[in-house]
């Protein structure tokens, strides 16, 4: 315990004895010492008067599909393989489980409805108790709605913000707003967001207060046009734009509607894309000049906590960040695309902490789940990054530029001669150091991948491993890749983090955040 | 760890199942120890702000994509279309893999609606991962709808032809295109369609015509070939027939359009194997076919 309290302890500009580091990790245990009964009902000493809740403020940042190794990935891409990212900083972390009450790899729908309502439930169900079967494919009837983070924070006055690369009413964002036994029923589910509808969730009380992302097509009929020109999904012919606006709400569909936002604008309901946002990587070619989600990130905040303010409120506000197209991009065996968006995903967490109180916000980072996907090979690094001399190398190494030797063939050393090699498969070809369990990415025959006529993301011939279109190779043909059911990295800094250790269900999101805000 | 000296708290550990389920976190609060010094040090480690981050500089290519090459429009009538493709080998694991993918000859195409004569078989998602040369996705993955249909809007900026790649369990689709207007899709500067037979644009800037013509589905192609890479292209249906490319192992890897009696605003096309079975090799990932030939 101490080899991993001192150095943690030592990067905050301390270095303690050993005897204060044992102390110290007594005491990261201590709360459970003190349960006797291992209940929590003595642990709240007695009081007239409520405390005031832990912490004022909550953020929850999800990375869909951002597993351990997206993470181990990005951060060779974005900080090289000795750097940190903001995630490594984050001082408390444990590991999250994450399988659903029906399947061992889990789908969005179930894993984040667990962690924004405390309870597991079945794939493709969006937060409704465990008795619901997907879509009640047996008639059944469906089981109760689960009780939401959200619902819970609305109730007790808190502004609440939702922001998402994804569509808005896409799996992981709407399990925060809304009850539904099929996650697929996005129609449903943003009527379920709009306050005058008779759907409406009434546990969000007046509205959120902020729903940012993409999915415009959901929110107007099919026989209209969006302004970006593309149609939009609703059979029923309404235009829940208008609807929205006419509950209150402040619209804006653009990069220069999202720079406008000011905090009187609130409740305010921003669709900058048809349907999902742009990957990060692509972001620059989007005809709405949309933000990015560090940009989005800080806005919410900014807002959210005036809103907060203006309320009054002891209590501050719950946010929830999704950088949703993560798993996007590692559906379609696209890995560069995937960790340029979960590079942003820890740019905009940096820059939540940049921009929060962290003696009164909770910021919690996660993912809902983990992908095919794995970092391997025998890769040697950077050769400026190498405590020795090579004696002899070669161009598809030295080539690589900082940044793209994740993406590269894996280039090896020879321990006898010094020099470096590129790593050859049983067959005598190369092969990349990302690759995937299965998807689009699978070949019937290898061949080397810079010589590789696999057609990539855009439906060319790449140029090789290091080009951003590059799908990477998969062991078992599938049109799309598949989630995968390894724990995720659960990371969480201010009030209530410390609480966070060991092994956890992924409903311990729930507890962790609701315990800090006292809902 | 010094096993005497934390007896009790191994103890307590032992007694205590972990934090992994509702409720669990209450029971972990900490305010039983909030005068204790150290576990302020803990409370304060979480209330610290991390360093901030260093990042590397990438490349531009690495960083950002490349904005879209300008295409030139020219007046098409807006038109509709039809695209019917059979695919009775339901069970072949080939679709399996990757389904097959369509791609519009409408370029700047608005509308896709792709439908199934089987509704207990319906394509269960559609990928359209492929805009040449442009946007790459407009839409990445999408479910159909209950009723097996799924309409698809492209980016009207993005001025490419897309692709669909569908994956087909059985019957029959048909895909409904409708476009509000089409960009030129001559044997231009950009050559667009070609791109999604694998020709690049360093390829298409070489090409020369070799004056070879070839006779197809009562319609003339034109030979063009540059550095080994070999193309048939009709200026009549503005469409190309084949690519032929050198191929690893001595082979050429022939990628060749299976168009059938096009007409504007309608395309009937068969699957690659229902037209040449005595192809050696076939790729049924698009609906291309791909086979190697003896070079």
């Amino acid at each position: 315990m101490d080899r991993l309290l001192r150095p943690l302890l030592r990067s905050r500009g301390r270095v303690p004895s050993r005897g204060r580091v044992q102390r110290l990790a007594l005491l990261a245990l201590a709360p459970l010492l003190t349960l006797t009964s291992c209940s929590g009902d003595a642990v709240r000493a007695s009081s007239d008067a409520p405390p005031a809740p832990e912490a004022r403020n909550a953020i929850l940042f999800v990375g869909d599909g951002m597993g351990i190794a997206t993470v181990s990935a990005t951060r060779v891409l974005s900080v090289g393989v000795g750097g940190d990212l903001v995630l490594d900083r984050m001082p408390f972390t444990a590991l999250s489980r994450t399988a659903t009450t029906d399947h061992i790899t889990p789908d969005s729908a179930g894993t984040m409805s667990a962690m924004i309502t405390g309870v597991n439930t079945n794939n493709g169900v969006i937060s409704m108790d465990p008795s619901t079967e997907r879509r009640d494919f047996n008639g059944d009837g469906d089981g109760a709605p689960l009780t939401t983070l959200v619902e819970r924070a609305k109730a007790a006055g808190m502004p609440v913000g939702i922001v998402t690369t994804a569509r808005v009413t896409h799996a992981t964002p709407a399990a925060a707003y809304g009850h539904i036994n099929e996650r697929t029923r996005e129609r449903e589910l943003a009527l379920q967001l709009l306050p005058t509808d008779a759907t409406y969730n009434a546990a969000l009380g007046d509205g959120l207060d902020l729903l940012m992302g993409g999915g415009r097509r959901h929110f107007l009929p099919r026989e209209e046009l969006d302004e970006e020109g593309a149609p939009g999904r609703r059979r029923d012919g309404r235009d829940l734009r208008a609807e929205f606006q006419a509950a209150g709400y402040h619209y804006v569909w653009n990069g220069a509607g999202f720079d406008a936002l000011q905090p009187a604008d609130l409740p305010a309901l921003a669709l900058f894309s048809p349907s999902h946002m742009e990957y990060e990587y692509d972001r620059a070619l989007d005809p709405g000049q949309e933000p990015s989600l560090a940009e989005m990130t800080t806005k919410a905040i900014e807002l959210l906590e005036a809103r907060a303010r203006a309320i009054g409120s002891a209590r501050g506000y719950l946010l929830i960040v999704e950088s949703g197209r993560i798993d996007h991009a590692h559906h379609d065996g696209n890995a560069f695309r995937s960790l340029v968006d979960a590079e942003q995903f820890d740019i905009a967490l940096g820059a939540a902490l940049a921009a929060v109180d962290l003696d009164e916000t909770l910021v919690v980072a996660t993912a809902d789940h983990s992908h095919a996907f794995l970092l391997t090979g025998y890769q040697l690094r950077p050769e400026g990054e190498l405590p020795y001399a090579v004696t002899r190398t070669v161009e598809t190494y030295t080539g690589a530029p900082p940044g793209a030797e994740v993406l590269n063939t894996v280039h090896s050393l020879s321990a006898s001669s010094g020099r470096v090699f590129q790593a050859r498969d049983a067959n005598g070809l190369p092969y990349t150091a990302l690759v995937y369990g299965n998807g689009p990415g699978y070949r019937e025959e290898r061949a080397s991948p810079r010589a590789d006529l696999h057609l990539d993301l855009v439906g060319l011939h790449p140029a090789g491993p290091l080009d951003p279109n590059y799908v990477q190779e998969a062991a078992v043909p599938r049109g799309e890749e598949t989630h995968a059911a390894e724990e995720v990295g659960l990371y969480a800094i201010g009030p209530g983090a410390e609480r966070l250790r060991g092994t956890v269900r992924n409903t311990f999101v729930f507890e962790l955040m609701r315990t800090a805000l006292d809902l | 760890m010094n096993r005497t000296r934390y007896a009790p708290l191994l103890l307590a550990l032992a007694a205590c199942a972990p934090p992994s389920g509702a409720g669990s976190a209450s029971a972990a609060a900490p305010d039983s120890a909030p005068q204790d010094p150290l576990a302020a040090e803990l409370r304060a480690l979480a209330r610290t702000q991390p360093a901030p981050v260093v990042r590397r500089a990438r490349p531009a290519e690495l960083t950002r994509r490349p904005a879209l090459p300008a295409v030139e429009a020219v007046d098409y009538p807006s038109a509709g279309g039809r695209l019917r493709i059979s695919y009775a080998e339901a069970k072949d694991p080939k679709f399996e893999r990757g389904g097959i993918v369509l791609r519009t000859f409408a370029r700047n195409a608005q509308r896709f609606r792709l439908t199934t004569s089987d509704p207990e078989n319906r394509p269960e998602q559609v990928r359209l991962p492929a805009l040449a040369d442009g946007h790459p996705h407009a839409q990445a993955v999408q479910a159909l709808g209950p009723d097996g249909s799924f309409t698809f809007a492209r980016n009207p900026t993005a001025p490419q032809q897309g692709t669909a790649s569908v994956a087909l369990p059985g019957g029959e689709l048909i895909v409904d295109l409708t476009w509000a207007e089409l960009i030129d899709r001559g044997f231009g500067p950009t050559w667009n369609d070609l791109v999604a037979l694998g020709v690049t644009q360093a390829e298409r800037e070489r090409m020369q015509p070799t004056g070879e013509q070839v006779e197809r589905y009562g319609h003339t192609f034109e030979v063009f070939a540059a550095d080994g890479v070999e193309l048939a292209w009709s200026a009549e249906l503005h469409l190309p027939l084949y690519v032929v490319r050198p191929a690893a192992g001595g082979l050429l890897e022939r990628t060749e359009l299976v168009s059938l009696d096009f007409e504007p605003g309608e395309l009937d096309l068969k699957l690659p194997h229902e037209l040449r079975p005595e192809a050696e090799r076939m790729d049924f990932v698009d609906w291309r076919a791909k086979h190697l030939l003896p070079r």
